[in-house]
């Protein structure tokens, strides 16, 4: 098997390193459905070279990334640039390897947890439980998920550092699922720190290691805003100023930069008068955080991994900025969810939905930026609707979940007065 | 929520089982409604009058300034011109036309271009274009509006339009008198009909980029001088300063088509003028009275259509499209031979010249671009159109389709090995008992999508290959002809596509499987190719939609003549035999008098230069139609040939196969192409 | 019980016709110098605040309505320093304006309407709705020069036209922004409670004008606008040399009232109401008169459209005093004397550190 996880790996890199060499992969750069202004490629080596000129690079309006991150790559950009998609393919795979260790680790672990559990099962629910096979299954899925889904090889060849971004997560993955508690905590405080909305992942990170002590969790919180702080310095020091946190967590926050993009910010405050702009921008950001936390966090609590999934997802989908490579990242953890797949209604409705939206939206932007002939209303149109079929997938996976919980324990067919029983939400 | 929390526990729904029993059903419904919308829009219920909405352009508010005189000078122009046409046989009079330009106070440069022609070894041909630019007398030269006149020699085998430079001409010496023009006018005379308005459009565009020139096989070179972004462009082809009509050609490449403001502008003006205008404008002899509005409307719309389809434009108007500028081409005819009406030759262009004029003056007025009405109509008269928003519908249901059978197949695919069998035709009596104890213990199976994956991306390669092969340095340099060049490489490829399902045998499941992605592909592709051009969108649609529907991967439920059909039907929609069903359709229509035979073979060969044309045209002037009909249709026609074959494997065989340890989706099928 | 009720309605109708007759009969009893005195102009100075919040080459008519009232408001004495004229767009000098420099309110170019000194004092992108409301409710912002502010006071007559686009309730301005009735009526009421205005006459030259006066609930206001609600204002002709409608309906009849007025003429308001006929206008030029107190067929023309104000010659002497202190301090017994204090002062220069 372990052969097969390398052939996977490599495999996933040639792809990756053979549309590096295409024309295909300066246009997907400037494709604003990967490149957004916080993860352009464009925008880092602006900064890289801005803060090599020793210039600070957030007094301008172009460079949103950390300053630890342009030091840490200036001298590759510099000295080697030639080797800097090899660089990105290099963290890809890392991000893979990542993901494919991190589902081993979880699937074992539901399996022991089944284990303890099993007496309590209804009959003829094996198909909803793990298998001996899923050990192998549903790793090598994540990972094909991954290394093969043309979002993530776009994001990839792109060089966004969305890339990096995906490290970053699969990271904290990994060490949420070893329960390695300080390199999570410190990779979740980075990322935090660099992009904002991974704020919300305490949520899981505090429900896997405060193991129900309110005590924990609130040493747990306070070590989580000490190494943001500690973060926040080690950036304060590459550049002796705080201009970076205005210009990324309030480039963020404030969402400055209309550009089109696949979320759904820029439409409204393109359209939206400007008094009601504040209001609109607590909405969103709120709605792009704290507003299902608290619910999903009740409800996910004994699931704090399905809960990570959901939030990335939805972070993914009302972030400021998304990218097509935040999806690929949560496609690629899906697979964790094989036994759920049986109550995901909508699977094929939503692949379809991906499929054509994705398609028009090419078709409409040349549409209107090279032939001016249609307008952003087209375009946003193709974007919504992409995001509305992200939302169906994200509930149908919540959805499935609670279904199949319910079945696990009470079996899968139950008949109420001769007629099949429904589950009803409440 | 209903849709997003589906209550039901069990996975199966009746819905979609008896959907699924009647999709054929359920799909040529829908298929006909949407022809049937297609041909409610003919109807004047379902079109509107058409109406400015820009209202900047004003026009018609000027009263003509041109006078006689203008006149006077073109017919003097047009004397001059007859008599360099006589020195310049085969060539442009540059000398004469910049001279002329010169004279009247234009700002006047040339501009050199070159073509290397790729095929059969490689040639080089030089061209040269002459423009003028009339600046604007009080603001600064950041907009300009062009006024084109394509130049033919007198050798050349089309129609003779030597009258549009004189008249161009007398309007530039005209305009240059008045101190109103708040954009630059640009008046240009291009050569080499729509090569040499590419290369003008080019220079003037990207012409101080650097460029790979090995690569670019028309080399623009630069421009002297430009003169602001360019808003507005009106090409004129005038057969004869005497005009019995005049023509208006809208359709730009791919199919795209200027501002609904902009043929209105020139509609309403050219009404003013009293000139006989309008879009596929006939003869005042020819025209038709006796048809019905609707007969008349329909035929309009289907010429309109079609000649969109192919994404060539229709006149040099269209090359502006790429680059976001509106133009469309007043192409005025020829009166025809009588001697009553010549009565006053003095002032017979003056009518021309005035709509030119007002036409220049509303543009002039514009304060951006374009932008008010519809860019996406389909005439249906020259004062009615269709907008998008009704046209759309019919290719919306047509597309329904394939995306209604994706969704229903996708629902029945078979979950278990059982079901696969049941499908596949194999159950045989002796094993029903096998059978039953396998029901007691139903093994999941595992559809196989990597194989499946890799035919898809096996047809893809081919389609990709269309386009790259034909112009690689290694059959560039055989001394061929592009057309016979062009021919072999594609139908090398289309055989290869052909024998491709004969040689792999997909597992079991791949070809419902396969089904599926081809009604997903397909439908994705419709869509995107209506919205770029609709008109071939839909004629595709209309076309392919009822093969489609019919095709069934099952073998359980269809008749052996009914399978044939299907594959008969498949082998005729191969891109190429279409093109070729088209081009022999069309060789019919113009020659009837000719013997079959002799019908076929010229049509044979006018396929084959099609197809050269077509690559030619998407590389030198990005026409997609050669792109889109090998990268997608072409692989759409592989996939579909190989599901109307519906060839298995051996059951025999899946168990051997079933058997092995390894249950992982392995790609089983070594994929031969090349 | 439907006796009862048809009882209590004719009790109810006889109660309010009894009331109305009292009510008429009150107004009756008014005094006759009363009355007068009420009909007299009151005004110390004139003001004109006139807008066109249409930019671009086909709204010309816009600038030209504009123009020609400023242009009659000038001729009949209102200085420019007392005249805020408000232009989106510089037609005169627009590269598509065949005579530069000019702006005609008639195709036979009788009246150049752009004259000779124009002083624009908001011109194109200033034109805003927030600049307006600013100006007539005198909260300018700091450093807003002196020409662009309305210094107007309690005796101050004023001026308002505003031409451009409309609909129903609203002004387009400059096609970014709108100006509601409402605001307008807002601005308005603010003006007379910062005691901006003596009288205020509202003109308004645009589709669907009516609408934007029907929200007013200020005193001493008559307003006149080109178009009922639901109406239309429409241009009065093109030039064809210029390719432009030329100017609307309405203002070139006011334009062609008011050149005929000169500074001392016994013409009214009450005449200028009825400048232009439906037969004319073909939209319904609609007037408000019921904040106004004055019958405008009393009011000359030139308390709203000149600078001539009531004088009186006297040939009496007139003792002149300049006034004492005393006369302002009536109390001097409360007033506090301040304390004397200790001057002293500080060294420059900290000269006893070096010493």
């Amino acid at each position: 098997m372990d052969s097969k996880f390398f052939k996977l790996l490599l495999l996933g890199g040639a792809v990756r390193f053979y549309f590096c060499r295409t024309p295909l992969a300066p246009m997907i750069g400037n494709r604003v459905e990967f490149a957004t202004p916080l993860n352009s490629h464009k925008r880092m080596q602006e900064g890289i070279f801005l803060l090599q000129s020793g210039i600070d690079p957030y007094l301008g309006d172009l460079v949103h990334e950390s300053p630890l991150i342009l030091s840490a790559l200036s001298g590759l950009f510099q000295k080697y640039p030639q080797f800097l998609p090899i660089f990105y393919i290099i963290l890809d795979i890392c991000t893979a390897a990542l993901l494919y260790a991190m589902s081993l680790r979880f699937v074992k672990q539901k399996q022991d947890q089944q284990d303890k559990e099993r007496k309590e099962y209804a009959k003829d629910t094996e198909e909803l439980q793990f298998g001996p096979l899923d050990k192998l299954d549903i790793p090598e899925l994540v990972i094909v998920a991954y290394l093969f889904s043309p979002l993530t090889v776009m994001s990839c060849i792109g060089m966004t550092s969305t890339v990096i971004s995906n490290l970053f997560l699969a990271f904290f993955f990994y060490c949420l699922v070893k329960g390695m508690l300080i390199p999570c905590l410190l990779v979740l405080a980075f990322e935090t720190v660099r992009s904002f909305y991974p704020i919300v992942l305490i949520a899981p990170l505090l429900l896997v290691f405060s193991r129900n002590s309110v005590r924990r969790g609130v040493a747990i919180a306070a070590l989580f805003i000490v190494s943001c702080l500690i973060v926040a310095v080690a950036n304060y020091f590459v550049l002796n100023s705080w201009n970076f946190l205005d210009g990324t967590l309030g480039f963020i926050f404030y969402f400055r930069d209309l550009q089109p993009n696949i979320g759904l910010f820029w439409y409204f405050f393109t359209e939206m008068f400007e008094h009601f702009r504040t209001m609109f921008l607590i909405t969103f950001q709120l709605n792009a955080t704290v507003l299902y936390l608290v619910p999903l966090s009740i409800k996910l609590r004994k699931e704090p991994l399905l809960l990570a999934t959901v939030l990335v997802a939805l972070m993914a989908v009302f972030r400021a900025y998304p990218s097509l490579g935040d999806v690929g990242f949560y496609l690629a953890l899906l697979p964790l969810w094989k036994r759920c797949w049986k109550f995901m209604a909508h699977g094929f409705v939503v692949f379809t939905f991906f499929l054509v939206t994705l398609s028009m939206m090419g078709a409409l932007w040349h549409l209107w930026i090279y032939a001016g002939s249609a307008n952003a209303n087209f375009y946003f149109g193709a974007t919504l609707a992409f995001s509305t079929g992200q939302i169906f997938l994200i509930t149908d996976l919540l959805f499935a979940h609670v279904k199949r919980e319910f079945c696990l324990f009470n079996g899968q067919k139950i008949l109420i007065d001769g007629e099949e029983a429904r589950i009803v939400l409440k | 929520m209903g849709l997003l929390s589906d209550p039901s526990i069990s996975t199966q729904s009746k819905l979609v089982d008896g959907l699924a029993r009647h999709v054929r059903k359920v799909c040529y419904a829908l298929y006909v409604a949407g022809v049937a919308w297609f041909f409610c829009l003919a109807l004047p219920e379902f079109n509107h009058g058409t109406y400015l909405s820009e209202n900047a352009l004003s026009p018609g508010l000027v009263y003509p300034e041109i006078r006689i005189d203008a006149n006077r000078l073109a017919i003097q122009l047009l004397e001059e011109l007859q008599r360099e046409r006589k020195d310049h046989l085969s060539t442009t009079p540059h000398a004469w036309i910049a001279a002329k330009m010169n004279e009247f106070g234009l700002e006047t440069h040339t501009h050199n271009y070159t073509l290397r022609y790729p095929f059969g070894g490689g040639k080089e041909y030089h061209g040269k274009n002459i423009y003028g630019i009339l600046r604007a007398p009080r603001i600064a030269s950041t907009e300009g509006i062009v006024f084109a006149a394509p130049y033919r020699a007198a050798s050349s085998v089309h129609t003779d339009i030597s009258a549009s430079v004189p008249l161009l001409l007398a309007f530039a010496d005209f305009a240059r008198r008045k101190n109103y023009w708040a954009k630059d006018l640009i008046f240009l005379i291009t050569e080499q009909e729509q090569l040499g308005m590419q290369a003008w459009l080019e220079a003037y565009h990207d012409g101080d980029r650097e460029l790979d020139l090995s690569k670019a096989y028309l080399r623009p070179g630069n421009l002297p001088a430009r003169a602001g972004s360019l808003q507005a462009a009106l090409n004129i082809e005038v057969q004869d300063l005497e005009i019995d009509h005049v023509d208006v050609r809208i359709e730009g490449l791919n199919g795209k088509l200027p501002n609904l403001d902009m043929f209105n502008l020139v509609q309403r003006i050219m009404a003013r003028e009293g000139i006989a205008s309008g879009y596929k404008q006939a003869p005042r002899k020819k025209r038709r009275h006796s048809q019905s509005h609707f007969e008349q409307n329909f035929r309009q719309m289907l010429t309109m259509l079609a000649s969109q389809s192919s994404g060539v434009p229709t006149g040099n108007h269209g090359l502006f499209h790429r680059y976001r500028i509106d133009a469309l081409t007043i192409a005025a005819n020829r009166r025809a031979t009588h001697a009553t009406l010549k009565g006053s030759p003095g002032s017979a262009a003056v009518p021309l010249l005035k709509a030119i004029e007002g036409i220049a003056r509303s543009l002039n007025n514009l304060l951006e671009r374009f932008h008010q009405s519809f860019f996406f109509y389909v005439i249906v008269s020259n004062d009615r159109y269709i907008s998008i928003g009704d046209y759309m519908p019919a290719l919306v249901a047509l597309v329904a389709c394939a995306f209604l059978k994706a969704y229903l197949t996708w629902s029945t695919l078979p979950a278990t090995n059982a079901e696969l069998e049941k499908a596949a035709g194999w159950l045989r009596e002796h094993e029903q008992e096998a059978e039953l104890e396998e029901n007691l213990e139903p093994d999941k199976f595992e559809l196989p999508y990597g194989s499946v994956l890799i035919y898809l991306t096996a047809t893809l390669l081919i389609g990709f290959l269309c386009n790259v092969l034909p112009l690689q340095q290694y059959f560039l340099e055989i001394p061929m002809g592009a057309a016979p060049l062009t021919t072999s490489v594609l139908s090398f490829l289309s055989l290869i596509g052909f024998v491709l399902p004969f040689v792999v045998v997909l597992p079991p499941g791949g070809l419902e499987l396969l089904h599926v992605a081809f009604l997903l592909i397909y439908g994705c592709a419709l869509i995107v190719i209506g919205l770029l051009n609709f008109a071939l969108g839909l004629f595709a649609a209309v076309l392919t939609v009822p093969l489609v529907i019919a095709l069934e991967t099952k073998e359980e439920n269809s008749r052996s003549t009914l399978r044939n059909t299907i594959r008969l039907a498949t082998l005729v929609m191969n891109p190429m035999m279409v093109v070729y069903v088209i081009v022999l359709a069309m060789t019919f229509y113009q020659f009837p008098e000719l013997p079959v035979q002799k019908i076929m073979l010229r049509a044979a060969t006018a396929a084959m230069d099609a197809s050269a044309y077509g690559l030619i045209d998407s590389v030198i002037y990005g026409n997609w139609l050669y792109f889109v009909i090998c990268t997608i249709f072409l692989p759409l026609w592989i996939i579909c040939w190989t599901l109307s074959l519906s060839k298995r494997r051996d059951y025999a065989d899946y168990l051997d196969f079933d058997e092995s340890p390894s249950t992982s989706p392995q790609p089983q099928s070594k994929v031969k192409t090349n | 019980m439907f006796n009862i009720m048809l009882v209590k309605f004719v009790v109810i109708f006889a109660l309010i016709l009894a009331s109305c007759r009292v009510e008429a009969d009150n107004t009756s009893v008014l005094p006759e110098g009363f009355v007068d005195a009420a009909q007299r102009s009151t005004h110390t100075n004139n003001w004109a605040v006139l807008v066109d919040a249409s930019r671009f080459w086909f709204n010309y008519r816009h600038v030209a309505n504009v123009l020609s009232i400023y242009r009659s408001v000038k001729r009949l004495g209102i200085p420019d320093s007392q005249i805020i004229l408000m232009i989106a767009d510089d037609m005169a000098c627009n590269a598509r304006n065949p005579r530069p420099g000019q702006v005609y309110n008639n195709a036979n170019q009788h009246i150049n309407v752009y004259g000779d000194d124009v002083e624009v004092d908001y011109r194109g992108y200033e034109v805003t709705v927030e600049n307006f409301v600013r100006l007539l409710t005198g909260r300018t912002q700091n450093g807003t020069a002196r020409s662009k502010k309305l210094l107007s006071d309690a005796g101050s007559n004023v001026l308002i036209y505003l031409t451009g686009h409309g609909g129903d309730g609203f002004l387009k301005f400059q096609d970014s922004e709108e100006i509601t009735s409402q605001e307008l009526a807002d601005g308005i009421q603010q003006m007379w409670e910062k005691k901006r205005y003596n009288e205020l006459f509202f003109m308004v030259d645009t589709c669907q004008a009516a609408s934007l006066y029907e929200k007013f609930t200020s005193p001493n206001v008559l307003a006149v606008a080109s178009s009922l609600v639901g109406e239309d204002s429409l241009s009065h002709h093109v030039d064809p040399s210029i390719g432009v409608y030329m100017i609307d309906r309405y203002t070139y009849y006011a334009l062609e009232f008011l050149e005929k007025v000169q500074p001392f003429s016994k013409r009214t308001i009450g005449e200028f109401l009825q400048v232009c006929p439906k037969r004319v206008c073909i939209s319904t030029v609609g007037v408000r008169k019921d904040l106004y107190p004055r019958d405008p067929h009393k009011v000359p023309i030139t308390d709203f459209f000149g600078a001539i104000r009531p004088t009186r010659v006297s040939t009496d002497r007139i003792n002149v005093t300049l006034a004492n202190e005393d006369d302002f301090i009536f109390d001097k017994d409360k007033m506090v004397t301040k304390k004397p204090f200790k001057i002293v002062m500080e060294s420059q220069f900290p000269s006893e550190l070096f010493k």
